[in-house]
């Protein structure tokens, strides 16, 4: 963990203040104009609404988003783990391997898909502290999982899985052998991110990693997750609603709104220079902890909206400050306002953190 | 503050909201739940057989020897028996004091299972003891044979008998049930909150916890009028009551006795009551399927 | 000083477990005068739960008080209890969990007020439950009424919850993890509602929660308690507690979180632990709980004798000995120095 600490800083150089287009480096997954499906009894339920979103390769991407954003249903599209009854409408995710092959996870055949998922990519689902199974030693989840692979070296894979759990911070000798049941919580999320790199993936994906652990054992997590990104060479998406894991561990940032993304910019102008006012709203939301002076907070107005009834236009028109008739009428695409800044807001060049049009807002609905 | 209005004051809300208002409670039910409406109508029919079918298939019930085993007509479409007794008759009026008794042995045996299950998960301490260990107790006799020791003793020729004695086995498994579902409803909670506000025991248990069982309870209701209808026909069945009148149940019994499995001619004896009473299952268990929906706001309200 | 609306006084909570008897609360005491807004912060296993349900009286302490004006609520005659029981009520966690489903929220709202003949008539009972809904931001009410829980959004809920606990006007509330479950949009004007119950209505509030920035937020004009495996570690008016924690505890969970500005959390100080284990409520360690984990234990003190909550001024009370020797000695309880040899990887010790 000293380690961890040390390199504390390190992140912060990559981070450049104004992020030029990258057209060097090659993007590892093109998500285009994904729309994802609910079956319910009231109808079909777009929870994810033409989704765009490039990620090149060694990023650590956030998506990021509330309840009923589309944020998870995205992951799982993906890696076409949607629960039964949900389907991807429409829609491509392009993913590239390290070959440059590229190919469309949304149509690849059935068989291909199996060897795509955990050799090429790999996701960690939310709580994956309860889904090891329980009655399998922890060696023994990753052989089977690396048989099913293909790869029947029990050295190597024993090998590879002690180094691994060396990597997330644990102590071999002890979980090797253990059962699920005999580690806390944090050291099975930590086993199970190690099992999501078992197989050398080039794209691992984090589905709330952090939600329901303590602090301490979130902290030992992110620290982890920093520290295998250093050592290791593999793209990350993580989603969370937790703004400042994304601040934490994030290259760029993809808001996530009524099942679009409103947002996606890299981390400091994201936090720093947000350009779509439910970004805005949501960091006048969350609080600094340290410092003793008092921070005032700012709500945003409303609730968020309902999947089965969303409003005209700008999904989040009815609760944002700066909305003219034109948000009622067309939702904004995504796009790019500069410096690889995208936004799909209409008064995207209005956007200020300035609270106060917040709070005038929030006066007027308590009058009206 | 405005989280409040926004979500409603929208006027596509609004409008779609009194759009599926104005669709009655019944045709978003049958549009949502097909098997449970044919269930309804299932058990509808059933019901109108035997209870108001009676008034409009007259006849006698009587022992005719040159119509035994006598082939289905317009009058008499299911045929004669082993006594040239017409079998549609039979069905028409035997029925319903198979449902009756039934009925009545299912509601005595939910309401002694719902108080007395629902007082010993709310009281606890000895009076739930005291609860467990007597419906141990009733559990461990079997009821057939407690049935053919009871049926020694006193003559079982009422409806209203039987069915208290049906009733009367019936209800410890629901009490077991009702108690653990009462159980895991106390510690919810909205039933806590109930409690720091000092709403009352009988408040709590009636509004707060029975309410959200009602589909529990009415699905036991139905599986506990499912075991009276086989308690029944084992009885008559196994000739522990008396065979007089007519009823399904004995119409299977006499029908078995006179070797219907063995001859082709006699089958639709057996088979005409047993079809009844599958049908009457069937209906039952799918309304009791359904019944979550009528019971669940969730699924009520679109 | 007047005499404290509830005083907890040495309260200790053991349960019978399979693994045998465990201490959830170890001798926790603190006062809420009216008005008073108290946050008590802690991890899972920390006991802040049982000290709120012991303080609602849905618990009864295994040692110790609950006093409320004064008198212990165990042994209150059962009006004494009713009329408690009536001031001082709890908001739950689980906005999907603590309204009946098969309620509408007017039902819901109108039941205490009816069986308590708090209105008379179902008119009146209608007019007060608006009232009550708009008191909580709900408005227009009668948006509301009608409608079933599952209609309503985590905070809306929240908000019919806390309309609820009003109906009886209630001179306390206990409000356990009442915002964690809500979006965070929505949240501050959670925070702001119940704020609001506190300003204009003086109702006193013990606000159950792990998350500090909640701290910082609705329990600015208050006081925080840190509770830590069953035993209050540190106590303080908010703004000290949150700026300068002294205890390693607080100060190590002040570290961890990670804030929502990237240059801020990748530069923050970090407090690194010897362990990331919280202790087995089992098999507690000797002495301090928390020494396994401090990077300052002092070996033959922290892990023989159990630390009290000791007061080092300016309305600051701490429980550790190196702190608190530091303090004596004239520190500033935070610069102290790593028990070197000790700072080893975590992978050893976890």
């Amino acid at each position: 963990m000293s380690d961890a600490t040390k390199d504390q800083v390190i992140p912060d150089a990559r981070i450049d203040d104004q992020e030029e287009p990258d057209h060097t480096t090659p993007t590892i997954l093109s998500i285009e104009d994904m729309w994802v499906e609910y079956k319910t009894p009231h109808g079909w339920l777009q929870a994810v609404r033409g989704a765009t979103l490039d990620i090149k390769r060694g990023e650590a991407v956030a998506l990021i988003g509330e309840s009923g954003s589309g944020k998870s249903t995205l992951g799982f599209a993906i890696l076409r783990m949607l629960a039964r009854g949900a389907r991807i409408a429409k829609g491509k995710a392009i993913f590239t391997n390290s070959r440059g092959e590229s190919y469309d996870l949304v149509t690849l055949p059935d068989k291909n898909f199996r060897e795509f998922r955990w050799s090429e990519c790999s996701m960690t689902f939310q709580a994956a502290q309860n889904s090891l199974n329980p009655v399998m030693r922890v060696k023994d989840t990753f052989w089977e999982t690396a048989k099913a692979h293909g790869k029947r070296n029990h050295k190597e894979i024993d090998e590879r899985t002690l180094d691994l759990l060396r990597k997330v911070q644990l102590d071999p000798r002890r979980v090797f052998d253990a059962y699920p049941h005999e580690l806390s919580g944090g050291m099975r999320q930590r086993v199970s991110i190690a099992l999501s790199l078992l197989l050398e993936p080039d794209l691992v994906i984090l589905d709330e990693p952090t939600t329901a652990l303590d602090i301490l054992t979130q902290r030992a997590i992110i620290d982890v997750v920093k520290n295998l990104r250093e050592q290791l060479d593999f793209t990350l998406i993580f989603i969370s609603h937790d703004l400042s894991l994304a601040a934490e561990l994030a290259d760029r940032v993809a808001t996530m709104y009524g099942g679009e993304i409103v947002e996606y910019a890299a981390v400091r102008d994201t936090f720093y220079r947000p350009r779509h006012p439910y970004t805005v709203g949501l960091l006048n939301a969350v609080p600094p902890i340290v410092g003793e002076e008092f921070t005032p907070l700012t709500a945003i107005p409303g609730s968020t909206p309902n999947l089965l009834d969303m409003p005209s236009g700008c999904p989040f028109h009815p609760r944002c400050p700066y909305h003219t008739d034109i948000c009622i009428r067309e939702d904004p695409p995504l796009m790019d306002v500069g410096g690889n800044h995208l936004t799909a807001c209409h008064h995207h060049d209005k956007v200020t953190r300035d609270p106060e049009i917040w709070e005038r807002m929030t006066a007027e609905e308590a009058v009206g | 503050m405005a989280e409040a209005t926004l979500n409603t004051s929208d006027p596509t809300a609004a409008a779609v909201e009194v759009e599926m208002r104005k669709k009655s409670f019944w045709r978003v039910f049958v549009e949502r739940n097909k098997a449970g409406a044919f269930g309804i109508f299932l058990l509808t029919v059933i019901l109108l057989l035997t209870f108001i079918g009676p008034f409009f298939v007259h006849g006698e019930n009587r022992t005719n020897v040159s119509l035994i085993y006598g082939g289905p007509s317009w009058a008499h479409p299911l045929g004669f028996d082993h006594s040239g007794r017409d079998i549609w008759y039979q069905i028409v009026h035997g029925g319903r004091s198979v449902i009756l008794v039934a009925f009545l042995a299912a509601l005595m045996a939910t309401a002694i299972g719902v108080i007395l299950g629902s007082l010993a998960a709310m009281i606890g301490g000895k009076f739930d003891v005291a609860m467990l260990t007597i419906s141990d107790v009733v559990l461990t006799v079997p009821t057939i044979i407690l049935l053919a020791v009871l049926a020694a003793f006193v003559r079982l020729n009422s409806p209203v008998q039987l069915a208290l004695i049906l009733g009367a086995t019936g209800w410890p498994v629901l009490l077991l049930a009702i108690r653990s579902q009462v159980l895991s409803l106390k510690e919810r909670e909205y039933v806590e909150a109930a409690r720091m506000l000092d709403l009352g025991m009988p408040r709590i248990l009636f509004r707060e916890v029975l309410p959200n069982m009602a589909s529990y309870i009415l699905i036991n209701f139905v599986f506990n009028m499912r075991g009276a209808v086989y308690g029944q026909v084992a009885l008559y069945f196994l000739g522990l009551v008396s065979l007089s009148g007519v009823n399904w149940g004995i119409m299977i019994q006499e029908a078995f006795r006179r070797g219907a499995v063995f001859l082709p001619a006699s089958m639709m004896g057996l088979v005409a009551p047993i079809f009844m009473i599958v049908m009457l299952m069937w209906s039952l268990i799918l309304v009791a399927r359904s019944l979550e929906d009528v019971f669940n706001p969730r699924l009520r309200e679109p | 000083m007047n005499e404290p609306l509830m005083s907890l006084q040495n309260l200790t909570r053991t349960f019978d477990t399979r693994g045998g008897r465990i201490v959830a609360v170890d001798n926790v005491s603190f006062d809420l005068h009216k008005g008073d807004i108290l946050c008590l912060v802690g991890e899972s296993g920390s006991g802040k739960t049982t000290v709120a349900r012991m303080a609602g009286g849905m618990l009864k302490p295994s040692l110790g008080k609950v006093l409320f004006e004064g008198r212990d609520i165990n042994a209150m005659g059962k009006d004494d209890f009713k009329s408690y029981r009536q001031a001082v009520q709890i908001i739950h966690q689980d906005p999907y969990a603590s309204l009946n489903p098969v309620q509408t929220i007017g039902e819901i709202i109108r039941a205490p007020l009816l069986h308590h003949k708090l209105v008379k008539g179902r008119r009146e009972a209608t007019q007060r439950v608006a009232e009550l809904l708009e008191l909580v931001d709900l408005s227009p009410a009668e948006n509301y009424i009608g409608k079933y829980p599952h209609q309503l959004s985590g905070g809306q809920r929240q908000r019919v919850s806390i309309a609820r606990a009003m109906t009886l006007n209630p001179r306390m509330i206990i409000a356990d993890e009442a915002v964690s479950m809500v979006d965070v949009s929505t949240r501050v004007s959670l925070l702001n509602t119940m704020l609001k119950l506190s300003n204009e209505l003086g109702v006193t509030f013990m606000f159950i929660t792990h998350d500090l920035s909640v701290v910082k937020y609705f329990g600015w004009e208050g006081r925080v308690g840190v509770m830590y495996v069953g035993k209050l570690v540190e106590r303080g008016r908010t703004p000290n507690l949150i700026g300068r924690s002294l205890h390693p505890y607080t100060r190590a969970l002040a570290a961890a979180i990670p804030e929502a500005d990237p240059d801020l959390t990748r530069s923050k100080e970090k407090l690194q632990l010897r362990s990331l284990d919280i202790p087995n409520l089992n098999a507690l360690p000797s002495g301090c709980v928390f020494h396994p984990r401090c990077p300052y234990w002092v070996e033959g003190l922290c892990d023989v004798k159990s630390p009290p909550l000791v007061d080092v001024g300016n309305g600051r009370e701490v429980a550790c000995h190196v702190v608190v020797r530091n303090i004596q000695e004239g520190g500033n309880g935070r610069d102290l120095a790593p028990t070197s040899e000790e700072l080893r990887t975590s992978s050893a010790a976890d």
